[in-house]
């Protein structure tokens, strides 16, 4: 029986309100629930590969180009903070906007060569890219530290006045972990509103119809390197993050399988929204440490083949979440959540003013009463005729819903076509402002 | 939205002022049972040839009602300075030792991750025959598919467990790298690295860390000694070198061993780890027309570059480091090919238990029953260099047992500082010998040997050529690093 | 079914050949610019080294480039068939490269003998693959497809390395191999090993080409190859025909592994080597064209073995970099690739 919201309403900021509480609440608390150094320290990965997954995400999921260079951006942000704190000592927060300008500028140059090739071409290109990295990490080794590796003495310390006591053996790791969190929930906070801006709608306009967008007057040159610009620096931050967490860089942490399993995890968390990056980087890290680990550990194997049953686990899995929830997990997630809550847009004030008079066709479509339930799309085609059966809400509140979870489009048979196009509704939902 | 942006100030300047109103925190100080050994000192034990008993002073060890730790060499600990809830009999008890180690087992040099089967299999007939005082060794295996991250994870869990004595043989130089520090500052005993790298020898500043292998800067000024001996007016070498930590050490070893030198290096191909051939790389070394090629590769590569120098018309002295010392791995696959790979050559310092020309038999033997008895294959470079670990750290667990204060990890620690017993297999005339801060290194020598009387039908054999070369002593530690 | 298909074909290729016509000419202009421009370099490296080097470089780049145009043979197979990369190539051709070997444990079983069971094995198993995994998505869905053969490359990688482990093993070559057995050319050694390998290589493309030319099997895969819909009103079997394609590029990709094995030696992880070259080369030829791929691994193998050889700041270790460079400078002028077909867009 799902709950219905109305959008600016009451019950929508109480419910924005308390959830942003609860994950304040659940992003203090998490550490204390894992009071060990290790755990805490995976969380903190988990974080950090959330913000590469995220710039992932815009790049794919939203804007629809292919890469897999951003291992080379995760290194890019990594080595940047590690070489300044440990060779020129500079504050590791203070590395982070350094590792944006930069990998903003790599990004963008990126983007040059994929203005004129497109789909797994590009993805050729930025698969150089991730090759390219580790080369150049190499070849100057005075910078970098070569083969042998470039590490800060001291990972960032935790100061004295805070509510957690730096020096208990945890201390550190839990402060570190809160200073990435932070960090990432601004990051989430940053997409979210390049995603409405107007340069983010032109993104998704690019990844569905490329030729209407730029008939439409999308400048589709800027519009993609601006997202391989954004998605590098996403990249950079999270390889600065990381480096926060374990200041260590090194050319066999930032090599073209990490661009796979990043894109893969992207997937498995589901690319068609901003919030799958979390669900995707704790799949990452959960397979790449706990699985490994917990495989290690058993019996039958001498501790040798550990690393083999995380690779056929990975299949498995990664063979599960794309049989049975190809919109990844935040995608199945969120049809979950639709059974639970529809949101709705409200009736704009005073709708009756808009009513053309002599026009039959749409007072018959439009019920008198300003009801929100039903002020869905009974008047809608393409959807299915039963306005009550799960599959026409579903779509509805796909389509009054503009910037909720974007499905791939070939994941929902035939639904996508109907959900992009323009209704009254969404008009008068507009002109409300 | 606004109201979302009103939440969140909310709850950033309530954080605020929780943290800010907060407690001062205080360092908690040393308590005096930190340097209270459980464990009690016993006698050397003799017997079991294959297994080291132990050899050194018995004075040495826990100055008494102090939290000193003696060595020889000048070495010594303070415990006094581990964290507060450091605990010197972590992982000992009357019956078990228990340490870690973090191999590769998986990704591009999950090869090498093998050594840690042949490891435990040596530390099972340790176990079977007496153990270290009666008490058995328990060796955990950890994954961490060469990511130093990963490494570092495997270490802080180990170390947040405090049920571990000491890691041993952890692989990898940016791994160990990255793990270096927090060893040193838990008080974790590092023993044994298996990586080469001269860094490890560094008593001073990290006296809980401890290289094992015969480490790229002896190696490469054994080359050169060996070359200054057969060229005396100069030549010039050809070097091709993996571009990862392992072949770049030896690479910019060999290059400082030769600074000054008559010995010219001619031309410098490094290949890709990821690459399927190193074709390109030997042409470009043959077309330098260099007397000498050094080969510092592993794996596949040594096959490829021993059988691709052979089939062209460059015809040089050929050297490979000692990752390529297995006639098996590295010589027999040529001889489908119609080749033989006479006359490579490579340092070696000690003989691998399935060599025939190896001079203790009956410990090789010991070996293949062993091997054969675990479900290993015995052919195997990586098992065999187990063992070769597995020996040492039992003469330096007999070793901690027999100083004042018996078995604890202090006593650890300084025991890996003070290793004499040779290793059966090891090169006649050769000593290894680790002296506190004196010599840091526990092998400092070597033979060249080439290998010779192989047909396509017919391995051959390492013959030893030239003399011997020791610089047992002359090393130092990493802050002199005498490598003349 | 097949007459109205042939009555079509045979319409279309009179209104087709203008097109036909340019998209010839387009294709012979960029593979005589790339000559060119490989021409000019030769005789910059020729005066700069002298013959033997260069010949021998030639030589290398040549051998290595085959290896490369064999492993893209398999992926532009796939491309064409479903319009997507297939990342399993290489682990599948690696487990049929084992296969071969389990083969020959079994007995004394010539090479060829044993290479050809493997290759006929992996292509039935290459079919079960594709009705199992491949078959109940959408063919549009790419990214699920693509994310299927991830996942297979993760466990086939897995897979092959709790079996066998790592050690590295030897196969033997059809060809032989020991050090006389080579032709010199002023010096430059080229190994019979080479010669067989272009051999069949060439004669792998041309049957290909024949195949899918002439029998009614492929000409639904050229069908499906140029548009999925039309060919599904056409009643052809899109499944059956894509399943060929997989049956076909698992049979291609054990050939080329089996002859790759015997420089590079077996471990579990020899194929992923190549891979990322093939990829490279079958980028440069086209994805959709298949002497594309050959000509693409001919072309990636002399450029990373001439330029890394020749440019002085450039290592050989940054063969794969070189490889790369060479196909994103291609890619500008030619976006499909050399021997690729721009894909039309719908509006």
């Amino acid at each position: 029986m799902p709950l219905v919201i109305e959008r600016g309403g009451r019950r929508h900021r109480m419910l924005l309100a308390g959830s942003a509480a609860a994950g304040l609440g659940v992003l203090l608390g998490l550490p204390y629930l894992f009071y060990s150094v290790p755990q805490v320290d995976m969380l903190s990965q988990m974080a950090a590969y959330a913000v590469a997954i995220l710039g992932l995400s815009i790049l794919m999921g939203y804007c629809g180009q292919i890469s897999l260079a951003h291992s080379a951006f995760v290194g890019l942000g990594g080595y940047t903070t590690v070489i300044l704190v440990a060779d020129h000592d500079w504050p590791y927060l203070a590395t982070i906007p350094v590792s944006i300008v930069i990998c903003l500028a790599v990004g963008a140059l990126i983007g040059i060569p994929a203005l004129r090739i497109r789909g797994l071409y590009l993805a050729a290109v930025t698969l150089a890219v991730a090759a390219l990295f580790p080369a150049l990490v190499i070849r100057f080794e005075e910078l970098t530290g070569g083969t042998s590796g470039k590490f800060a003495r001291e990972a960032m310390q935790a100061p004295e006045w805070f509510f957690v006591n730096p020096y208990t053996r945890v201390g550190p790791s839990i402060v570190r972990f809160y200073v990435i969190a932070a960090v990432a929930v601004l990051m989430f906070l940053v997409a979210r509103a390049i995603l409405r801006s107007r340069i983010g709608r032109a993104m998704v306009a690019l990844r569905d119809a490329p030729l209407s967008a730029a008939a439409s007057g999308v400048h589709v040159a800027r519009v993609k390197i601006f997202a391989f610009a954004i998605s590098g620096a996403f990249g950079g931050v999270a390889g600065s993050l990381l480096a926060i967490q374990l200041p260590q860089a090194s050319d066999t942490r930032y090599t073209l399988d990490l661009s796979i399993f990043l894109l893969v995890a992207l997937v498995a968390g589901g690319s068609g929204t901003m919030l799958g990056a979390i669900p995707g980087a704790i799949i990452f890290v959960v397979l790449r440490t706990y699985v490994s680990d917990w495989a290690s550990a058993l019996p039958m194997f001498h501790g040798g083949d550990g690393g083999q049953i995380v690779g056929i686990i990975s299949a498995l899995l990664l063979l599960a979440i794309v049989f049975l929830m190809p919109t990844g997990i935040a995608g199945g997630l969120t049809r979950i959540g639709r059974r639970l809550v529809r949101f709705t847009d409200p009736v704009p004030r005073g709708w009756q003013a808009y009513r053309l008079a002599a026009s039959t066709r749409l007072t018959s479509a439009r019920p008198a009463s300003p009801d929100p339930a039903s002020a869905n799309p009974t008047s809608s085609p393409s959807t299915s005729s039963n306005p009550a059966s799960p599959s026409s809400t579903s779509s509805s509140s796909t389509s009054t819903n503009p910037t909720s979870a974007r499905q791939t489009p070939s994941a929902e048979s035939g639904g996508s076509p109907t959900a992009s196009s323009p209704r009254p509704e969404n008009s008068g939902a507009t002109t409300k402002g | 939205m606004f109201l979302k942006f009103r939440a969140t100030t909310l709850a950033a300047v309530l954080l605020a002022a929780a943290g800010l109103s907060a407690c001062s925190h205080d360092r908690q100080a040393a308590t005096a049972e930190q340097c209270v050994s459980a464990a009690k000192q016993n006698p050397p034990a003799s017997g079991n040839p294959n297994i080291p008993a132990a050899e050194i002073d018995t004075s040495l060890g826990q100055v008494d009602g102090t939290c000193v730790f003696r060595g020889t060499g000048g070495f010594e600990l303070d415990v006094a300075k581990c964290p507060t809830d450091w605990d010197i009999n972590a992982g000992i008890t009357d019956t078990e030792i228990r340490l870690f180690t973090s191999m590769p087992h998986s990704g591009a040099l999950a090869a090498y991750g093998y050594i840690g089967d042949g490891l435990k299999n040596y530390i099972d007939y340790v176990n079977a025959n007496g153990g270290i005082g009666g008490r058995k060794i328990n060796l955990e295996i950890l994954d961490d598919q060469y990511q130093p991250d990963l490494t570092r994870k495997n270490v802080d869990k180990a170390i947040q467990a405090n049920t571990y004595a000491a890691s041993v043989a952890i692989l990898g130089s940016s791994n160990n790298g990255a793990i270096r520090d927090v060893m040193n500052d838990e008080c974790m005993p590092h023993l044994l690295v298996a990586s080469s790298e001269d860094r490890w020898g560094d008593p001073k500043n990290y006296p809980w860390t401890t290289g094992m292998g015969l480490n790229y800067g002896n190696e490469t000024a054994l080359w050169k000694q060996w070359l200054a001996n057969e060229f005396p007016n100069g030549t010039t070498v050809a070097m091709v070198a993996m571009n990862n930590d392992f072949g770049k050490a030896y690479a910019n070893a060999f290059a400082k061993a030769v600074e000054g030198s008559n010995i010219k290096i001619v031309a410098n191909e490094l290949v890709d780890p990821a690459a399927p051939n190193l074709t390109d790389q030997l042409t470009s070394a043959a077309a330098s027309k260099a007397e000498v090629g050094i080969f510092a590769v592993a794996g596949t590569f040594c096959v490829q570059a021993i059988g691709g120098v052979e089939r062209s018309s460059w015809d040089p002295v050929v050297i490979t480091g000692n990752s390529c010392a297995q006639i098996e791995t590295s010589l027999a696959p040529l001889q489908k090919e119609g080749l033989t790979g006479e006359n490579t050559m490579v340092v070696q310092y000690y003989y691998n238990p399935t060599d025939p020309a190896n001079k203790a038999p009956e410990f090789a033997k010991l070996y293949t029953e062993q091997m054969t008895a675990g479900g290993l294959d015995p052919k195997v470079a990586q098992y065999s260099n187990g063992w070769f670990w597995g020996w040492y750290l039992v003469a330096l667990l007999q070793n901690a047992d027999a100083m004042k204060g018996g078995l604890n990890r202090a006593n650890i620690a300084v025991a890996a500082r003070t290793i004499t017993q040779p290793y059966p297999l090891l090169v006649e005339g050769l000593t290894s010998k680790m002296n506190g801060v004196e010599d840091a290194y526990l092998f400092e020598g070597g033979q060249m040997f080439r290998y010779e009387g192989a047909t396509t039908k017919k391995l051959g054999e390492w013959k030893p050529v030239g003399d011997l070369i020791n610089r047992e002593g002359k090393t130092g530690d990493f802050t002199t690093l005498n490598l003349q | 079914m097949g007459t109205v298909l042939s009555e079509t074909a045979r319409d279309d290729q009179a209104g087709l050949d203008v097109i036909a016509i340019r998209l010839r000419q387009g294709r012979l202009r960029a593979v005589l610019i790339v000559l060119a421009l490989l021409a000019a370099f030769s005789a910059w490296a020729l005066i700069d080294g002298g013959l033997q080097l260069y010949l021998q470089r030639f030589f290398d780049g040549v051998t290595n480039g085959l290896l490369y145009g064999l492993g893209a043979l398999s992926l532009v197979i796939v491309f064409k068939a479903t319009g997507i990369i297939n990342f399993a190539q290489g682990p599948m051709a690696m487990l049929g490269c084992y296969l071969a070997l389990t083969v020959l444990d079994l007995g004394p079983v010539p090479v060829v003998a044993a290479i050809v069971v493997a290759m006929v094995l992996s292509g039935l198993g290459g079919a079960v693959l594709e009705r199992v995994l491949i078959r109940p998505f959408d063919q549009n869905n790419h990214m699920a497809i693509i994310m299927v053969t991830l996942a297979l490359f993760l466990g086939f990688n897995a897979l092959a390395a709790l079996i066998w482990g790592f050690h590295p093993k030897s196969f033997p070559s059809p060809f032989p191999q020991g050090a006389a057995d080579a032709i010199v050319i002023a010096g430059a050694r080229l190994s019979y090993q080479a010669i067989g390998t272009a051999v069949l290589v060439v004669a792998t493309v041309v049957v290909l080409e024949a195949v899918l030319s002439r029998t009614r099997l492929g000409l639904a895969f050229r069908c499906v190859a140029s548009d999925v819909e039309r060919s599904r009103l056409l009643g052809i079997d899109i499944g059956r025909t894509v399943q060929f394609s997989w049956a076909l590029a698992a049979a291609v990709g054990t050939l080329g592994a089996c002859l790759i094995a015997p420089s590079t030696y077996v471990d579990p992880g020899f194929m992923n080597k190549i891979l990322v070259y093939a990829f490279a080369a079958a980028t440069l030829g086209g994805l959709d064209s298949i002497r594309g791929a050959l000509v693409g691994g001919l072309l990636t193998g002399l450029s990373v073995s001439l330029v890394t050889g020749y440019l002085p700041g450039v290592g050989s270790e940054l063969g794969l970099v070189v490889g790369f460079a060479v196909i994103i400078a291609v890619l500008q002028f030619k976006p499909a690739g050399l021997f690729g077909n721009r894909a039309m867009e719908r509006v």
